[in-house]
C-alpha cells in the first residue's frame, strides 16, 4: 500500500503544481481576432484590438464588437492598458488579421513581427497586412450585416489568394524575413466608406515597407512568384480586348550562371481559356489563336522584366533569386549577393497555351 | 480434483458443510431437509431406498427401478445392479463418492439400515431454460442459439458444431461449497498446450466458496486483476466459440453460466462481432473501423471538449465559435462540472435501464433522452452542444459488441476528462501513455493482451482492425502459439478447378 502511494506521489505534486495555471472557459475570455498598430511619433505607437460579443443563444447571431485602443512604446505596455480596459482577460490565440498602417511599416515592423512569431498559442496563418490610412479607423468599422470586420478582412484577402494575389501569410512573411537572399511582401489596403480594397502589393526589405506595386499587376507578380491555378489577364489586341483566364500556370527557375556573374532564367508555363472578348465573334482566321498566344506572351514578358527592373532598383528580391542562388550554387555568401543583385541578368521565357475558346456558335 | 479438494480438509467450519464420518451420519444431516426420502421396501427385495426427491426423476424410479425391486426378490446389491437396466450402476463404499453422487440426484440402494455398501442409480434430472436466441451479443445474420445455464447442454451445442474426436473437454469442481463444474475445452493438436496446462493451474489453484457465473473466474484467473480491461472474452455465442477453438485458442464454459470464457484474447478482439464474419470482407473491415472509431471517439470527445474550452480556445474553428459560444453564455458551471453532470446523467438512465424490466427500461430511456436532455438544456444547465457530444459518445460506446468492454470504456472517460481539465491536451496525451502502457504490460494467459500491435505481428493484422478475406487467413492467429498454425493449404485456394475439360 505505501509503495502504491509512493508510486503516484509525483501525479499528485504534478496536479499541485500545473494545475495552478488560470483556467478560463471559453465564454469569459475576450477573444482577440484583428489587431491593428498605428505609428504616432519616433517612439510612440497606437495599437487598436476587436473582440466579438456573442449574443445568447436565442437571439439569433447579430454581430456586435467591441473595441480597445491604447498608445505606448511597447507591445507589453499597449497591452497592459488594452487589458486594464476590458473585463474580460484578452486572448490572442485566436487572431486572425493583424494590421499596419503605412507609416508604421515603414519605421519597421520586426519588433512586432517577432511577438507574433515567439507566441505559440498563434498559429501561421494569420494574415498580415498594411493599410493606407489609418488601421484603427478601420478595424473600427462595420462592412458587413452578418460578418464581423475581422471575418471580414479575413475573406477579402483569402478570397484573392485564390485568385491574383500571391500566397501570403505570417509564415510566409516570417520565411522570407528570415531567409536570406528573399524579402516579403504583404497586401495593402484602403478602406473606403464601407468597404476595403486590396490596392496593391506592399513590398519589404527586412521589416520596412519600401516599395509597392498597383492590384492590377499582381497577376504578373504572382505568375512568376508561384504556381497558380486561377486568375485572369487582358491581353489587348487588335483594337479588341480578351480576357484569358488562368487555369494552370507553372514556373520554374534556373540558375544559368553562378554566383561571380549571375544569370536567371525565369521560365513560365501558361495554360488559359479564352473567357471573353469585346468583340462579338473571334475572327475566323485559324492562326488567330496562335497570334493572340504570342502577344500574350510579349506583354507578359514585357511586364515581368519591367517589374524585376523596378525590384532591382529598390534592391529587394521579392522573388527570392538570392535563395535560389543559395539553394543550387555552392559557396553562396550573402554579402556579396547583396553587392550583385541590381546587377543581375534576369530573363523571363513565358509560354502561353490557349485550349479553348468556349462555345462560338 | 478430488486430490485438490481433499488437500483442503478440515477448512469449512461449519459443522453442517463438514464431511460426514459415517453413512449413517451423512443420512442423519440429509435427513433435515423435507425432500430427503429414505423408503425401507419390504416387498419381494428387502431394501432401503434413498434419494433427494426434487433432484431425481420420479418418472425413471417407478418406471425403471421400483418394478424391478417388486417384482422378484432379489438379495444383494450386484444382484439389483444386473437386473436394473440402466448403465453407470455403481457398488460402493467410498463414502466421499456416495455423498457427492447422491448430492447430484443418484438414487442409492442398501440393503440394511447399517449396511456401508451402497448402490448408486443415477437419476438426475435438472431443470433448464430453452436454448433460445443470443440476447447480449445478437448478430442480424448467422446461427441464433445462445448458451444456456446447462453445462451439457452448451456442450452439446459445440460437439455438434465441431464433431472431430480431438474436441477434449477436461472438467475441473471448483468452488468450496458450490462445487462447480467448470469445463475446460480445447482441440487436441491445435490448442497450445502450455496455454491449456496454464489455464488448468490456475483453475485448481482458485480459492473461494461459491462460483456463480463464469464473470467470477474472469476475476480470479485474470493476469492483472486490478486492471480496468476483461482478460478473458466472454461470450454467449457457441458459434464464437467454436471459431476460437478452431484457431486454437480455449474455451471455459461454467455450470450455471450462460457465457463461454475464452484465452488468450486481444484487445482488438473485443472489437470484432461474429457479424465481421458473415460479411464480405470490405463490408466487415469497414464496420470494424467504424466500431474503433466510435470507441475512440467515446473515450476522448468530451474530455476533448473540455481541454480545448478551457485551455485551448484557439482551437476552435473560426465557425463554430459563435456557437460554441452563445450555447455556453448562460452556462453557470465550468466545462468540467457541465460536462460530469451530464456524463453522470447518462449512466444514470444506463444503471435505471438496466436494472428495470424490459417494457419500463425502454420509458425510462426516452424519458431521460428527451425530457431529461432538453430540459437541462432550457434550464440552462448545460449546452446543447454538450448534450450532443455525450450522447453520440454515450450511442458510440454502445457498438462495442462485447458487453464487458463496454463498461471499460464507460469508466475510462473519466480520468481522461479530469486531467483534460488539470492539464488541457497534454493532460489527455498523457492519460492516452498511461492507459497505452498499461495495454502493452498487459497480458491473457501470459499472451500479450496488446498484440498485434505490441508485439507488432503482421501476421494477425489480417485479423484485426480489418478482416482481409478467408482465402488470406491460411495462419492461425500467433497469438495462440497453436500447435498447428495452418488452417489450410493456400495454393489450393488459387487452383483453378474447371470441371469442363
Amino acid at each position: 500500500m505505501l509503495k502504491m502511494i509512493y508510486r503516484f506521489v509525483p501525479f499528485y505534486i504534478s496536479i499541485c503544481v500545473l494545475a495552478g495555471c488560470e483556467i478560463n472557459s471559453v465564454e469569459d475570455v475576450a477573444i482577440i481576432q484583428i489587431g491593428g498598430y498605428d505609428y504616432i511619433d519616433e517612439e510612440k505607437f497606437r495599437g487598436t484590438v476587436s473582440v466579438p460579443e456573442f449574443s445568447r443563444f436565442e437571439t439569433g447571431s447579430t454581430t456586435s464588437e467591441k473595441y480597445f485602443t491604447a498608445t505606448g512604446e511597447t507591445l507589453k505596455e499597449i497591452h497592459a492598458k488594452l487589458q486594464g480596459k476590458s473585463s474580460k482577460p484578452l486572448i490572442h490565440g485566436k487572431i486572425a488579421v493583424n494590421l499596419y498602417n503605412e507609416e508604421l511599416a515603414e519605421n519597421d515592423i520586426s519588433f512586432l513581427l517577432d511577438n507574433l512569431m515567439r507566441d505559440a498559442s498563434i498559429g501561421r496563418e494569420v494574415y498580415l497586412a498594411v493599410v493606407d490610412g489609418s488601421s484603427k479607423n478601420m478595424i473600427e468599422t462595420q462592412y458587413s450585416e452578418s460578418e464581423r470586420t475581422a471575418r471580414y478582412i479575413n475573406g477579402v484577402i483569402k478570397n484573392n489568394i485564390k485568385e491574383n494575389f500571391p500566397t501570403t501569410n505570417l509564415h510566409d512573411f516570417s520565411y522570407a524575413y528570415h531567409a536570406e537572399g528573399m524579402d516579403g511582401f504583404l497586401p495593402l489596403l484602403k478602406k473606403y466608406s464601407d468597404h476595403i480594397d486590396i490596392k496593391g502589393i506592399a513590398f519589404f526589405k527586412k521589416g520596412k515597407f519600401v516599395h509597392t506595386i498597383p492590384f492590377s499587376d499582381s497577376f504578373v507578380f504572382k505568375v512568376m512568384k508561384e504556381n497558380m491555378k486561377h486568375g485572369s489577364r487582358k491581353i489587348e489586341y487588335e483594337d479588341h480586348d480578351y480576357i484569358i483566364e488562368n487555369i494552370g500556370s507553372g514556373v520554374k527557375y534556373h540558375v544559368v550562371k553562378g554566383i561571380e556573374d549571375p544569370k536567371f532564367r525565369i521560365e513560365i508555363n501558361l495554360d488559359g481559356i479564352l473567357n471573353e472578348t469585346t468583340r462579338f465573334k473571334l475572327p475566323s482566321d485559324p492562326k488567330f489563336l496562335a497570334k493572340l498566344e504570342s502577344k500574350l506572351t510579349k506583354d507578359l514578358e514585357e511586364d515581368c522584366l519591367n517589374m524585376l527592373e523596378e525590384f532591382k532598383e529598390k534592391n529587394i528580391d521579392p522573388i527570392g533569386f538570392g535563395n535560389v542562388l543559395k539553394s543550387r550554387v555552392r559557396g553562396f555568401d550573402y554579402d556579396q549577393w547583396k553587392e550583385i543583385y541590381p546587377s543581375a541578368d534576369i530573363e523571363v521565357d513565358v509560354n502561353v497555351e490557349i485550349l479553348e475558346t468556349g462555345i462560338t456558335s | 480434483m478430488l486430490k485438490w479438494w481433499k488437500n483442503k480438509k478440515g477448512v469449512p467450519k461449519d459443522p453442517r458443510v463438514q464431511q460426514n464420518a459415517s453413512i449413517h451420519s451423512l443420512i442423519e444431516t440429509l435427513k433435515q431437509s423435507k425432500d430427503f426420502t429414505s423408503d425401507h421396501l419390504t416387498g419381494p427385495t428387502d431394501c432401503i431406498v434413498s434419494y433427494i426427491k426434487t433432484i431425481i426423476e420420479p418418472k425413471f424410479l417407478h418406471k425403471s427401478i421400483l418394478p424391478v425391486l417388486k417384482s422378484q426378490q432379489l438379495k444383494d446389491l450386484e444382484e439389483i445392479k444386473d437386473h436394473v437396466p440402466v448403465n453407470n450402476i455403481k457398488i460402493t463404499d467410498d463414502l466421499e463418492e456416495i455423498r457427492i453422487r447422491i448430492m447430484q440426484g443418484d438414487i442409492m440402494i442398501r440393503m440394511k439400515e447399517t449396511d456401508d455398501r451402497a448402490l448408486l442409480i443415477p437419476a438426475t434430472t435438472v431443470e433448464t431454460r430453452k436454448v433460445s436466441i443470443p440476447e447480449v451479443e445478437f448478430s442480424v445474420v448467422g446461427p441464433k442459439e445462445a448458451f444456456v445455464e446447462s453445462l451439457d447442454t452448451n456442450i452439446n451445442l459445440l460437439r455438434k458444431r465441431l464433431t472431430l474426436p480431438q474436441l477434449t473437454i477436461r472438467e475441473v469442481m471448483i468452488g468450496k461449497l458450490t462445487k462447480t463444474r467448470v469445463a475446460v475445452i480445447s482441440i487436441e493438436g491445435i490448442a497450445n498446450k502450455e496455454n491449456l496446462n496454464t489455464v488448468l493451474q490456475r483453475l485448481n489453484a482458485i480459492e473461494y466458496d461459491q462460483i456463480i457465473d463464469s464473470s467470477f473466474l474472469t476475476q480470479m484467473m485474470s493476469d492483472n486483476s486490478n486492471s480496468p480491461f476483461p482478460q478473458f472474452l466472454d461470450t454467449e455465442r457457441p458459434d464464437r466459440v467454436t471459431e476460437v477453438l478452431v484457431e486454437g485458442k480455449i474455451a471455459i464454459i461454467v455450470d450455471g453460466s450462460p457465457h463461454a470464457l475464452t484465452c488468450p484474447t486481444t484487445i482488438v478482439e473485443f472489437f470484432s462481432a461474429s457479424d465481421d464474419y458473415f460479411l464480405p470482407w470490405h463490408l466487415a473491415s469497414a464496420f470494424r473501423l467504424i466500431r474503433l472509431f466510435a470507441v475512440i471517439f467515446s473515450v476522448l470527445s468530451t474530455s476533448l471538449y473540455v481541454a480545448v474550452l478551457t485551455h485551448h480556445q484557439e482551437m476552435i474553428p473560426e465557425d463554430m465559435m459563435a456557437t460554441i459560444v452563445s450555447s455556453r453564455a448562460d452556462i453557470p458551471f465550468p466545462p468540467i462540472m457541465e460536462v460530469l453532470v451530464l456524463e453522470l446523467t447518462i449512466e444514470l438512465l444506463r444503471e435505471a435501464g438496466a436494472r428495470l424490466p424490459t417494457k419500463v427500461g425502454q420509458t425510462i430511456g426516452i424519458v431521460g433522452g428527451i425530457v431529461i436532455g432538453t430540459a437541462a438544456v432550457e434550464a440552462g444547465l448545460t449546452s446543447n452542444v454538450l448534450l450532443i457530444i455525450t450522447a453520440l459518445a454515450a450511442l458510440a460506446s454502445f457498438t462495442t459488441p462485447v458487453y464487458q468492454i463496454g463498461n471499460t470504456i464507460r469508466l475510462i472517460r473519466f480520468p481522461f476528462l479530469l486531467s483534460a481539465q488539470f492539464w488541457g491536451l497534454v493532460g489527455i496525451s498523457m492519460c492516452m501513455s498511461f492507459f497505452i502502457g498499461h495495454l502493452i504490460r498487459l497480458q491473457s494467459i501470459g499472451r500479450p493482451f496488446f498484440a498485434p500491435l505490441y508485439p507488432l505481428r503482421f501476421r494477425d493484422l489480417k485479423d484485426a482492425f480489418i478482416r482481409l478475406p478467408f482465402s488470406l487467413q491460411s495462419k492461425r492467429p500467433m497469438q495462440t502459439r497453436a500447435d498447428d498454425s495452418t488452417r489450410f493449404n493456400p495454393n489450393r485456394v488459387q487452383e483453378k478447378r474447371d470441371i469442363d475439360d
